[in-house]
């Protein structure tokens, strides 16, 4: 069922929130501030709602109708494809959707719009913040804070985040971590791991995995290294690869490597039509390889100490492809606040 | 344990095609949640629990019907689990400290493979139920993933009319295979590190020899080789009366499914230019299900072996349809399907189209296997 949706901005017909009071989504399922959209001005913006519903852009000092039309999803989800008007300032915006009937929901940080993409970026990649909760959250929310406002003070355009992003994946860990993370300036793609999926909410505040988002004219693909074989992620991940398979670089993101991954996994990421580029984190007291490494002879992978450690990875991203811009670091240093290339 | 609960959805009649369909019977085991081992009464639609600590992979029962052997992962790590439906016992199987994973039941039901190990680090174990011994196969050689079991005879035929002059070691490889009493198949790691690769190999107890190698020999037909090793098999299935093998390589390009016969040659049955993978051969061996993404999404589909033609089974807008299984009589599939929002277990009768949810559940229910000679 396709039809269109007025595109008459209902701006003040009801009170906004963003997500649910618990920190869960609400009405717009994606994009969110771990699966954003990036688009220039006049771009399209695909979301996903659970209620058929119009979209507002709210940022930037000002609300923003934009024309949508959408179709039924199974599972009584609606996909809407929004168009932004061409005269869109560029900045950060929460996504408004008013639902015909009913409370408005806000997706805090869910599009960005870029004046242009430019041919080459840097792209930052920190894993295992592992935030923790209750009386545990202080120092790894704190490192989490700092590693955050350096993205906020540094050259990268984007960054992908690997899980494990919480200690524990309950929900107020995970409300714990998007409290920082809304403070980023640049958009954030986040990928659970283990611990994020350890009591099944992962999904309800950043919405399904794995997922494609565009960057320009690159892709990134975001995954999870723990998935049953047997379930949806695999089927998904073809299809997805398929999509992005114009991209300039397409680069996978998820929590762990290992050499033992789900064959299934394993052949649609580096062996029947291979992701450029693949990046995880790497397990504490396990030190990464001192070079990148290539599964199956094509995919260039490499591994990313603990953000909860003080790391941060640049990658460059040009025609040339995406190269780690930094040499490998001397020990990571102890230092709570320390952030440095790897 | 052996908890009770009524599927909410008995068989929902979604769609209704052209002629009668069959009635739905049997027995389906499935997973649910990621962990529970279930046994669905298709006509009926009553779930049986018959065990929490399932993963990874899908059940797989034992020719009679009697056992399911299934991935199970607990404190000590991730095993083998045989477990007799009857009653409920169970024995654990598999190398401890490894992740023991593929586990396949010989045709005479007495015997288990498995590989033990991660990746290429994996070695082939065999399992038997009598003496309840746990025997390396192939010396132990490393890089043997996935098993199948391979009829002896298939063996034996493709020897005859072969030239062994030259190479008396594999001649009397083959010699022990065709007059083993089992004979298993098995994906093998190949190349180098910097280029890995895989081949399917034949291995006996004592040793593996990947069949390009016995192709290479002059020993087997060259039209039997199912690659010449510059591409990535997997998915190895044995056909139910042994005569060939079906399995999926990347060879031309894009993922595609093979049929090899070791005498008459290997032929690609589903050539299109979208992922095709995951072969399941019918119980009368003369059609093969299997996944594909040729009209977007991952649908299901059954192709005729004789001759390549395809069918759609499962295809759906906007959701994923995976994991085929033949009922025992043929005349229906199981699989698991999207279309309503979360995985759940459907069944289509191949005929007549008629399609049924047999499943409803928040979780996800996936991985179906029909028992044997239950429908």
């Amino acid at each position: 069922m396709t039809r269109r949706i007025a595109a008459l901005a209902l701006l003040m017909a009801a009170t906004a929130s963003a997500r649910q009071p618990d920190g869960t989504l609400d009405v717009i399922v994606t994009p969110n501030s771990g699966q954003p959209a990036v688009v220039t001005p006049g771009g399209v913006v695909e979301a996903v709602l659970t209620q058929e519903a119009a979209l507002q852009l709210v940022g930037e000092g000002r609300t923003l109708a934009v024309a949508s039309e959408s179709r039924t999803l199974p599972g009584g989800r609606f996909a809407v494809r929004g168009t932004l008007p061409a005269d869109t300032p560029p900045g950060s915006y929460d996504l408004q959707a008013t639902p015909d009937s009913g409370r408005s929901d806000v997706s805090s940080r869910a599009v960005f719009v870029r004046a242009a993409f430019d041919e080459y970026y840097l792209l930052a990649h920190i894993a295992d913040t592992r935030v923790g909760a209750g009386e545990d959250a202080g120092a790894s929310l704190d490192m989490f804070r700092q590693t955050i406002d350096a993205l906020n003070d540094g050259p990268a355009s984007a960054v992908l985040i690997s899980g494990d992003l919480t200690a524990d994946g309950s929900a107020e860990a995970f409300r714990a971590f998007l409290g920082v993370l809304d403070t980023c300036r640049i958009p954030t793609f986040v990928t659970p791991g283990s611990r994020d999926q350890s009591q099944g909410i992962y999904s309800r505040f950043f919405g399904p995995v794995p997922y494609a988002a565009s960057f320009g004219e690159d892709a990134f693909l975001g995954f999870d290294t723990e998935a049953s074989p047997l379930g949806p992620q695999d089927a998904r991940l073809q299809v997805l690869r398929r999509e992005v398979k114009p991209a300039r670089w397409a680069i996978a993101f998820g929590h762990r490597y290992r050499a033992g991954m789900p064959m299934r996994t394993q052949l649609v990421l580096f062996v029947d039509d291979p992701v450029d580029h693949a990046l995880f984190g790497v397990s504490a007291g396990n030190p990464p390889p001192s070079a990148e490494f290539s599964p199956w002879g094509t995919t260039t992978v490499s591994l990313t100490r603990s953000a909860a450690k003080g790391f941060i990875k640049l990658l460059g991203v040009s025609l040339r492809g995406v190269q780690v811009r930094e040499p490998a670091p001397e020990a990571p240093s102890p230092d709570i606040g320390q952030t440095t290339g790897e | 344990m052996m908890a009770l609960r009524i599927s909410l959805a008995v068989a929902v009649c979604l769609v209704g095609v052209g002629c009668r369909a069959v009635e739905l019977t049997g027995e389906v085991a499935f997973v649910s949640d990621g962990q529970r081992l279930c046994l669905l009464n298709a006509g009926r639609g009553t779930v049986r629990e018959l065990a929490s600590d399932a993963c990874g992979e899908a059940p797989v029962w034992s020719p009679d019907g009697e056992w399911i052997a299934y991935t199970s992962r607990d404190s000590e790590g991730t095993s083998i689990r045989l477990l007799a439906v009857h009653d409920g016992s169970s024995r654990k199987v598999g190398r401890p400290g490894m992740v023991n994973r593929a586990p396949r039941w010989s045709p005479d039901g007495k015997k288990v493979a498995y590989a033990a190990g991660s990746g290429v680090e994996a070695g082939i174990w065999v399992y038997d139920l009598e003496s309840g011994r746990e025997t390396p196969w192939a010396q132990g050689r490393p890089g043997l993933m996935r098993p199948a079991w391979l009829n002896p005879r298939v063996i034996y035929e493709a020897l005859v009319g072969g030239d062994f002059s030259e190479h008396p070691d594999l001649a009397a490889f083959l010699e022990a295979a065709a007059k083993s009493n089992a004979v298993l198949l098995a994906v093998g790691a190949t190349g180098s590190a910097e280029k890995p690769s895989s081949d399917i190999f034949i291995v006996i107890e004592d040793r593996a020899v990947a069949i390009p190698d016995l192709v290479a020999a002059g020993i087997i037909s060259e039209r039997a080789i199912p690659s010449s090793g510059a591409y990535v098999e997997w998915g190895v299935e044995q056909h139910p009366k042994g005569k060939k093998i079906a399995f999926e390589s990347n060879d031309g390009g894009d993922r595609e499914i093979f049929v090899l016969d070791f005498v008459k040659g290997t032929i690609d049955i589903t050539n299109h230019r979208a992922a095709d993978w995951n072969p399941v051969w019918s119980p009368d061996g003369k059609w093969v299900a299997f996944e594909s993404f040729r009209d977007g999404r991952c649908g299901v589909y059954r192709v005729y072996a004789g001759t390549v033609r395809v069918f759609p089974i499962a295809v759906t807008p906007d959701s994923d349809n995976w994991g085929p299984s033949w009922s025992p009589d043929g005349h229906w599939v199981a699989y698991t399907s999207t279309r309503t929002g979360n995985p759940e277990i459907f069944a289509t009768d191949i005929a007549s189209g008629m399609t049924k949810q047999l499943t409803d559940h928040l979780g996800d229910d996936i991985a179906p296997a029909w028992r044997p000679g239950r429908s």
